[in-house]
This record gives structure tokens, sequence and C-alpha cells, in this order.
């Protein structure tokens, strides 16, 4: 059966372009997720032609297509569940730059910083700044929507999506939007691709919005509170001021502690948790945009506030978020990173909910996250060797969750609901509306071919987490290994294991 | 994709394989850690040119973990995403939660080595690295026995062949080759001399006066591809030290640092080499001189980690673990001892030069020193310096990477090359490295780039001695 089909995908795109051997089935199996799970044949398109043909031998031979960028996904979302993994990274060409009227046109497999940097070169800005910049894809960034800091200000990458070029699963071409940024001749099917996780259609060329760049002087404003509530507070009313910054980050003071040796003076210790902002302006404006700012935070009773335009009291800043990651990574090996989202007015309420899951379970619960949208990450730090501290942190995470729903939140901000969050869509949304999702999906993939088993709830496992295999709707057939694959055995390794 | 041949029947071994649990159990923990951000994608060459996720560091590590677990085999596939790695660590710098690719690799790398210990390319290989590799003057020798042979009829038609088949593995096999500089007569003054002592033309780099200060005692490490290929750099070297008020020593007795063997399965003769070397810099007697001044890159590297060579508690690990601490590069001990070369020149026009400086990976991402390079260079009057616009990713010359598996390294090599030219406004006047193998791989790459004749490719300490000694004189000799 493999052997067949991989025939046939070599008789398409030649022999270079689709791999079945160990090692490359492995290094297709994962993403930035602790989930994994073996493709069959791992393929590479150079074209939309290329697609086209993969999709072709997938609806003669039934079997599931799951679409990949570079795998830095944070929901499973890429992860195979067998069948063919169809990898975009080679269709990473910018086709244009149109600078009068201000779009690129790029192939779904450009990388997310490439495309910055190439308009900046051209005195332009491609806004979305998700942390993986340097390495996701920009057709992975559509399908999650992804967002980043400066997303409080900017929006997701959603905004700057003018129109798409989609290869449905029956082969046909489609294209969305146009290159206006007002546009309303039909139903607004670009959108409906954002964020649908490779569900739907297989991107494979982005037309995007560009601005002019930000205004050049940089700014941070750092505040500190003694208590989360005065901290909430000052999310929604730095939200509401007219001169609100470009990006509101926050750290809990889980995360302060774990990163002390970096403080700078700028943050008391012993603070509940601290704001991180940062402010984009004109030269001549930025101070008076900073102690506006600065004021803000006062009001609502900071312990400590400062609006900082100098470079190197900057740099402690920034250096100390950056310092988190690593030293976050060095008190256990497993970091379970949320994605919960809630609305701006009931960050203080859930922080609460958040403190209290924490000691409930026992678990090392941080937060660091887009707080100005409400965009909080729950971390969770673990090892998931402990089975006893596991079923805690499963515990935990349903808790999380739950709380999140109950405060008028939801699921995912930015990551998507892949394999991890799936189980919990039926408390997320009503029924009608899973529903009406199901039909949408059922219309343009009606074989249940691209990336089945990912977003809907049908058949996921209790437990998400560490070594329960994951099983779902895959109900494809399975494609057997090839002759000489040992590497077989990995189809038996943890799928549902931890996320990053 | 750029189509690598993958290395025929190499699997070997019971297919069941059973792991020799110790080396890949240290592994294994190690990539345990790694939480599959893929950080380290953009920073690894290897990923950059081929492609795909078996030659980054994160399918590196994916496919040791599922080796150790018993999930595959070591088969081609494996072996191919191994052997492709240049092991330049850059990863390590990416990688924002610190996972040590080098331990995984070096464990990896040695389980694959006893596999494959009885094939005959691996004896070979292992003899030649034993046998000549680790001698200066048997390695100048064969360098100039390669140029003989390129300039004999049957390397000639070789040269044809090759020449009908642009991006073939001859091709790049001889474009490295062609590369190798032949140091006929210099040798003898590279080498250590028998009683120790300093190397002839070592004098005082001329316009640089000593500090009025205690003159601490520095030994110079010589190396082997350094003084068998590039003995001009050790004896600039010793000029800049003994300019900056060092007393000199080349300790006799002194041998390779074994970093190749390392890398390449054979501790046993790593092992043998650095008792030599402990012995020779007196650090098994307790009287070693107060810095162990290196020039290359990847042997101080591999001397800051050799310590592991030994059993903890034995006197051998102890006298490498100190030989690690005094060893440092000759830019960093320089700038520490607060000797800057741009003060040693007087005054006066001087001609504008670019520079750009292609650092030795080792030197960045495992002795993390960066810095001292560039103040050294910058500190001369009218030298603009510039890294590479990659920021100074490996050339691919990494070892004998470039001998083993040439077309990746000269692709790798090709980047390199449009990463200078990205920098704008023609060729840069000398190419400056901080390692015989970047050398040795940026002479091939101004000849590959078409740059034969127009840039001058020469190692830090030999560009600042040259500057010295004629600050108004011409450019120097281009590649
Ligand atoms: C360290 C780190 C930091 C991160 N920071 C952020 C952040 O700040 N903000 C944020 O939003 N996310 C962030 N992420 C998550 C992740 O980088 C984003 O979700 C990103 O958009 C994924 O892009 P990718 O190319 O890696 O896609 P993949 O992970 O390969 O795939 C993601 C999803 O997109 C689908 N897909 C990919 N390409 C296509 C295509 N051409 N057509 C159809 N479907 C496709 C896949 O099937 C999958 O469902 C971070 C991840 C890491 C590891
Ligand atoms: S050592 Fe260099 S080549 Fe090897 S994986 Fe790391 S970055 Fe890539
Ligand atoms: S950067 Fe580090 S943690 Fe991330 S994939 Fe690479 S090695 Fe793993």
């Amino acid at each position: 059966m493999t052997d067949a089909i991989v025939r046939e995908l070599r008789a398409v795109l030649g022999p270079d372009q689709v791999l079945a051997s160990p090692a490359d089935r492995v290094t297709y199996s994962y993403d930035a997720t602790y989930l994994s799970h073996l493709p069959d044949v791992v393929v590479f398109p150079a074209s939309t032609e290329q697609v086209r043909h993969v999709l072709a031998v997938a609806r003669a031979h039934r079997v599931p297509v799951f679409p990949r960028g570079s795998g830095t996904g944070l929901s499973g979302g890429s992860v195979p569940l067998g069948g063919i993994a169809l990898v975009m990274t080679r269709m990473n060409r910018i086709l244009e730059i149109d600078r009068d009227n201000m779009l690129a046109r790029v192939q779904a497999g450009v990388i997310t910083a490439h495309l910055q940097e190439t308009v900046r070169a051209q005195g332009l800005f491609y806004p979305p700044d998700p942390g993986s910049a340097r390495i996701s894809t920009i057709g992975g960034n559509v399908a999650e929507n992804a967002g980043g800091p400066r997303s409080f200000h900017y929006g997701t990458t959603g905004r700057y999506v003018l129109g798409l070029e989609v290869v449905l699963a029956d082969g046909t071409v489609l294209k969305t939007g146009g290159m206006t940024t007002k546009n309303v001749t039909g139903y607004d099917l670009t959108s409906l691709f954002v964020g649908s996780e490779g569900t739907l259609g297989i991107v494979t060329e982005v037309t995007l919005r560009l601005l002019p760049p930000p205004p050049p002087a940089r700014g941070t404003l750092v505040a500190s509170f003694a208590d989360l509530t005065a901290l909430g507070r000052a999310i929604g009313a730095l939200a509401a001021h007219p001169a609100r910054p470009t990006s509101l980050e926050m750290v809990d003071r889980h995360c302060l502690a774990v990163v002390e040796a970096h403080r700078p003076p700028d943050i008391p210790p012993g603070v509940a948790g601290a704001l991180l902002c940062e402010v984009l302006d004109w030269p001549e404006a930025l101070a008076g945009r900073l102690r506006a700012l600065e004021e803000v935070c006062r009001g609502v009773g900071a312990v400590a506030v400062s609006g900082l335009a100098d470079a190197g009291a900057q740099r402690r800043i920034w250096a100390m978020r950056e310092a988190l990651s690593p030293a976050v990574a060095r008190i256990k090996p497993t970091k379970i990173s949320e994605d919960a989202t809630v609305p701006i007015a009931a960050i203080p309420a859930f922080l609460a909910d958040l403190e209290e899951i924490r000691q409930r379970w026992r678990v090392n619960l941080l937060v660091f996250g887009h707080a100005g949208d409400g965009n909080l990450h729950p971390n969770i730090i673990c090892d998931e060797r402990d089975a006893d501290e596991m079923s805690r942190v499963q515990a935990a995470i349903d808790d999380i969750f739950a709380a999140c729903l109950a405060r008028g939140g939801t699921l995912s901000g930015e990551h998507g609901i892949g394999l991890l969050k799936r189980r919990y869509m039926p408390k997320a949304l009503p029924p009608e509306t899973l529903d009406v999702m199901r039909r949408l999906k059922a219309l343009f993939d009606p074989d249940n071919l691209l990336n089945p088993g990912k977003v809907f709830p049908d058949g996921a496992v209790e437990e998400p987490l560490a070594g329960r295999p994951v099983t779902g709707p895959t109900a494809t057939p399975r494609v057997a290994a090839e002759p000489h694959d040992k590497g077989d055995s990995a189809n038996q390794q943890p799928l549902g294991g931890r996320t990053a | 994709m750029r189509a690598v041949e993958p290395p025929r029947n190499v699997a070997v071994g019971d297919p069941h394989h059973t792991v020799t649990a110790i080396g890949l159990a240290a592994a294994q923990g190690e990539a345990a850690r790694c939480i599959h951000c893929g950080f380290c994608l953009p920073a690894c060459p290897t990923y950059q040119v081929l492609g795909l996720e078996k030659h980054s560091p994160r399918g590196r590590i994916q496919l040791v973990k599922a080796w150790a677990e018993g999930r595959v085999d070591a088969d081609e596939g494996l072996i191919e995403a191994l052997d492709l790695c240049l092991g330049c660590r850059a990863c390590e710098t990416a990688c924002p939660v610190d996972v040590r690719y080098g331990v995984i690799l070096e464990a990896a790398r040695d389980e694959l080595a006893q596999r494959r210990a009885g094939q005959p390319a691996n004896i070979l290989l292992k003899l030649a690295l034993r046998h000549v590799a680790a001698y200066p003057r048997r390695l100048g020798l064969a360098a100039r026995l390669a140029a003989r042979f390129l300039h004999s009829a049957a390397g000639r038609q070789l040269e044809m062949l090759a020449a009908r088949r642009p991006g073939s593995w001859l091709a790049a096999a001889l474009t490295f080759a062609r590369a190798l500089p032949s140091p006929r007569g210099r040798l003898e003054a590279a080498r250590p001399s028998s009683s120790g002592g300093r190397l002839p033309g070592s004098a005082a780099a001329p316009g640089t006066t000593a500090p009025g200060r205690s003159r601490p005692r520095a030994a110079l490490f010589a190396g082997c591809a350094q003084a068998g290929l590039f003995p001009q750099v050790n004896a600039a070297t010793a000029s800049l030290l003994a300019a900056a008020g060092f007393q000199l020593e080349v300790p006799a007795g002194q041998v390779c640092c074994g970093a190749l063997h390392r890398h390449h399965g054979d501790p046993e003769h790593a092992r043998a080499l650095l008792r030599r070397n402990l012995q020779a810099f007196g650090l098994l007697r307790g009287e070693p001189a107060e810095v162990i001044v290196f020039n290359a890159g990847g042997c101080l590297a591999w001397i800051k980690e050799a310590a592991s060579l030994f059993p903890a508690g034995t006197p051998e690990h102890a006298a490498a673990r100190q030989l690690g601490v005094l060893a440092k590069d000759v830019a960093e001990v320089l700038v520490e001892r607060g000797w800057t070369p741009g003060d040693a020149v007087q005054g006066g026009q001087r001609r504008s030069l670019r520079v750009v400086y292609q650092p030795s990976c080792h030197l960045t991402h495992v002795c993390g020193v960066t810095d001292a390079p560039l103040r050294l260079l910058r500190s001369l009057p009218g030298v603009t310096v510039a890294l590479p616009s990659d920021g100074g990713t490996c050339c691919g010359s990494a070892g004998i990477y470039n001998a083993l598996h040439p077309q990746v390294s000269a692709a790798v090599l090709e980047r390199k090359m449009a990463a200078i030219a990205a920098l704008g406004g023609g060729p840069p006047d000398v190419i400056v490295t901080s390692n015989p193998g970047c050398h040795l791989q940026m002479l091939a790459g101004v000849r590959q780039a078409g740059l034969a004749g127009q840039v001058a490719v020469m190692q830090l300490p030999e560009f600042i001695a040259w500057y010295l000694a004629r600050p108004r004189g011409p450019l120097p000799p281009a590649a």
C-alpha cells in the first residue's frame, strides 16, 4: 500500500520530494508540543500544481494529508497521524512586493522573519510578530491566526490577510479576497480559512497588507503591583487610555522569582506581578506619552513605575524577559504552555482563579503572557516522568479551562486547538456552533482527508497527557510500513505527550 | 533540494541494535531537555542548505532520542544525518533552554564509531588522523604532494573531468584540494624547537612597545594544521605576545590537541595526545605558564572540554581541567593584558582597508570569545571591520568536514561567500579568520567566488602583525 502511494507520489513530484525513510518520518513526526506520531510518507511540493497532485493521490487512496509549515505549532496541529505529511517549506518564494499598493504576495512556506526583513528593506512593515517569527511560515501563521506582543496594537495575522490561494480537498484551486483592504464582494472566505488549522484546505499563496514602519523611538514602561487585582485594573486602564502602549505584557511573581538574578532595579522585590509595555512613538512625543502612562499606573495603585527612554535601561527589562524561558526550563524538563484567553475586564478574577488552582493541585504554575489581549499563557512546569505530578497537572489544566470559560473566555488566543485542546471543544462552544463548523468541514472536505483528528472533539481521548496514544477519526487505511522499516515501532510512541 | 548522495551500505550491526547504554544514555538525558521549539533551525547551516528536518539540530536530537529509545535503527538516514552535522555548535547558542547539543552529538558519534570501527573507510580515516594529520611536518608534506599531484598530468585530467561536472563530488573535492597551501621551507620556523624557547621571526612587532609591567609567562600552543600549513600565523602570534610584554615559551614535546581524533571516534588516541600535552605544558608537574595561548579556535574549544577524557578524581583530570582554565585565545589574552595594537601605530596617513571577520564557530559557540577579536581589529586606524551578513555562521570547514563531505561543505561555503557579498561595496580587501581550517576554507571560497587575486585571507594574529609592520604599505597579498 505505502509502496504504491510512494511510487505514485514520486512519479508526480520527483524522487527528491517524496521521502519515506525512518529518519525522515521520525523528523517530521512532531511540532513544538511533545506530541508526536509518525507519518507514512513526507512530501515537499514546490508548486500549487504539485499540491494538487498530492491531493489527487490522497483522494485516490483515501490517505489523510497533514499540512505542515515549520512545525513550531503549540497545539499539535501539524502532527501527522499516519498518512502524508505535506511540508510547505519548499514553497518559500516572495512572489511580489507591491510598494504602490502596500502589499506582498508570498508562497505559504515563506519564513515570517524573511518577509519582515525583506519588506523592511523596502521601507515597509509587516506587523505580526509571533515569538517564533524566525522559524514559522506565513502559511502556519495564517492557519493559526498567529499573534504576538504587538498584536495588542496591530492585531493578529488575520488582519493582514487580503487574499488567499487555497487548494481544496477535491483539487479545486480557490482564490479568495483580492488586493484591497476593503472587500465585501460576497462571503468573506478569506477569514474562514484564517485560523482553520489546515482542516479546510491547503494554503498555497497569501496576499498580505503592509503598513508604513512604526515611529522610530522606542520606550518601555514597567509597572509593579502589590496585588493582582491592582495589576488587572492597570491592564484595563492602560488599554482604555488614549496613550495606550504598543504592547502590554505581564509576568507574575512566580516568574519574577525564577529570574530574580536578572531583576532590574525598576521592579522592587516581592511584588505580585509586573506589566512590561513597549511604546513606539516619535522622539519628541515619547517622553510625554511615557509620563501619561506612568500616571495611569500610579492612579490604579502601582507600587513602582518607570517610563524608560534610555536604551540601556530598556535592555535590562527585556533581558529579564528573555531570561525567563531558559530559567523556567531549568526548573523541570516539562513545560505545559496554555493559551487561555479572557475578556480583559475578567483578568483580575482569572488571575485569582489561577492562583487558587496552583494551590489546589500543588502545581508549579507561572503566568506570563499578552495581558493586553487577555491572552494569558499559564505555564505549568513539571516532570512527565512523575506520574503523580502529571495527574495533578491534568486536573489543573481541566480547571484552568473551566475557569477560563466561566469567565467568558476562550480556549485559545493564538495557538489553535490542534490535538491538545479538542476535547474541551464541546464545553467551549454551543452544540449548534460546533455543528455548523462540522458542516463547513464536510462541505470543503467530505472525505475528511485534510488534517483529520484535529480541532473537532470526535474520538478525542480523555487524557491527552503523557504516554497515551492519540486515537482519532483517522478512519483511514493504516498505511503499512515499508518492508525495511523498523522505525514503525515509533508509532507506539507517546502520542499524547506533553505540550511544550 | 540539493541532492546529497546518502552514503551506501553503512548500516551495520544487529538491526535490533544493542545500544551501548552508557553512551547513549547521556545523549538521551540531554535530548529529553529539548522542547522541539525549532529556535535552532535558522542557526543551523546544514538545515539552511539542505532544507530537511533531519539535517537540523532539532531533527538530529529527536533522531538520537528515537535511536536511544529503540524506535529507529542506526540505518542510512540516521547515519547520514549525524555525519552531515558540522559540529559547529551554533545550535547551542541559539537554544533558549540551553540544550547541550555537543553532548548528544558526541555520544551518538561515539556509538556510531564503535559500530563502524571495522569498516575499511573508517580504519583508513583513523590511520590518517593518527599518522598524518597530527604531525605538522607530514601534513605540510601531504599538502605539497597534493599540490604536485594537481599539477601533474593525472591531476590535470581530473580537473578537466571535474570541470565537466560542476557541483559533483569531484569538483567540490578539488576546490578544497586546490586551496591547500604548500608552505615549502617554512616548516622549521613553525615547529616548537626541540629545546623549547622562541620561534624564529617572533621578535616584537615593529613600532610596538611592551608595557612596563611584569612579564608573565605565556606558553604558545603551536597546533598541527597551524604549524604545518600556516607557520606564519604562529610566528605572528609570538610577535604580538612579545609586543604585549609576555615572556614567550613554545614548550617542546607538545603535540596535536586531539580534537579531530575525539570528534571522529578515536578517544583513546585523543587521550594519549592530551596526556603528552599535559606533560609538555608542565601541568602534571604543577608548573604551567600563567597563560597557555591558542590561535586556533577549534583546538582551544576542544581543550576546554577535554578533561572529560579522564575519570574525575585522577591527577590527569585535574591537570586537564587546569589546562582548560589556563588555555585562552590569543585575542582574549591580548585584550585582557590591555594591549591594543592600534595604540602601537604612530599617526599619519594610512590607506583604508575593508576587513571581513569570519570567526571560528568553536571560538564563538564553545569558548564564547566574540568581542576580543573585533576590538583588536577595530583599533587599527583605517580598518573597517564587518561580520558576514549571516553574522558569522559556519563556513563549512568544520575540521575535516570539507574533505569528508565536499559537496555539502561547498554548498555551505557558497552561502558564506554570498553573505560576504551581501555586505555590499564590492569584495573586501581581507577576510580574517581565527582558525587554520577556516583559513583554508576561505581560501577555497575566494576562488569559488571568482575573487582569486582580489581578496587576501589571513588569520587574526597574522593580519595584525602584517598591519603593524607595514601600516602604509601595499595591500596584503591576495589569495
Ligand atoms: C518558542 C515559540 C514561540 C511562539 N510564539 C508565538 C507567538 O508569539 N504567537 C503565536 O501566535 N504563536 C506562537 N508560537 C506558535 C507557532 O509558532 C505558531 O502557531 C505558528 O504560526 C506556526 O507556524 P508553523 O509554520 O511552524 O506551522 P506548523 O506548526 O507547521 O503548523 C501549524 C498549523 O498550521 C497548519 N498549516 C501549516 N501550513 C499550512 C498551509 N500552508 N496550509 C494549511 N494549513 C497549514 C498545520 O496543519 C497546523 O495545523 C510560538 C511557538 C514557539 C515554539
Ligand atoms: S552543530 Fe552546527 S551543523 Fe550540527 S546541528 Fe548544530 S548548528 Fe547544525
Ligand atoms: S532550540 Fe533547543 S529546545 Fe529548541 S528545538 Fe533546538 S535544541 Fe531543542
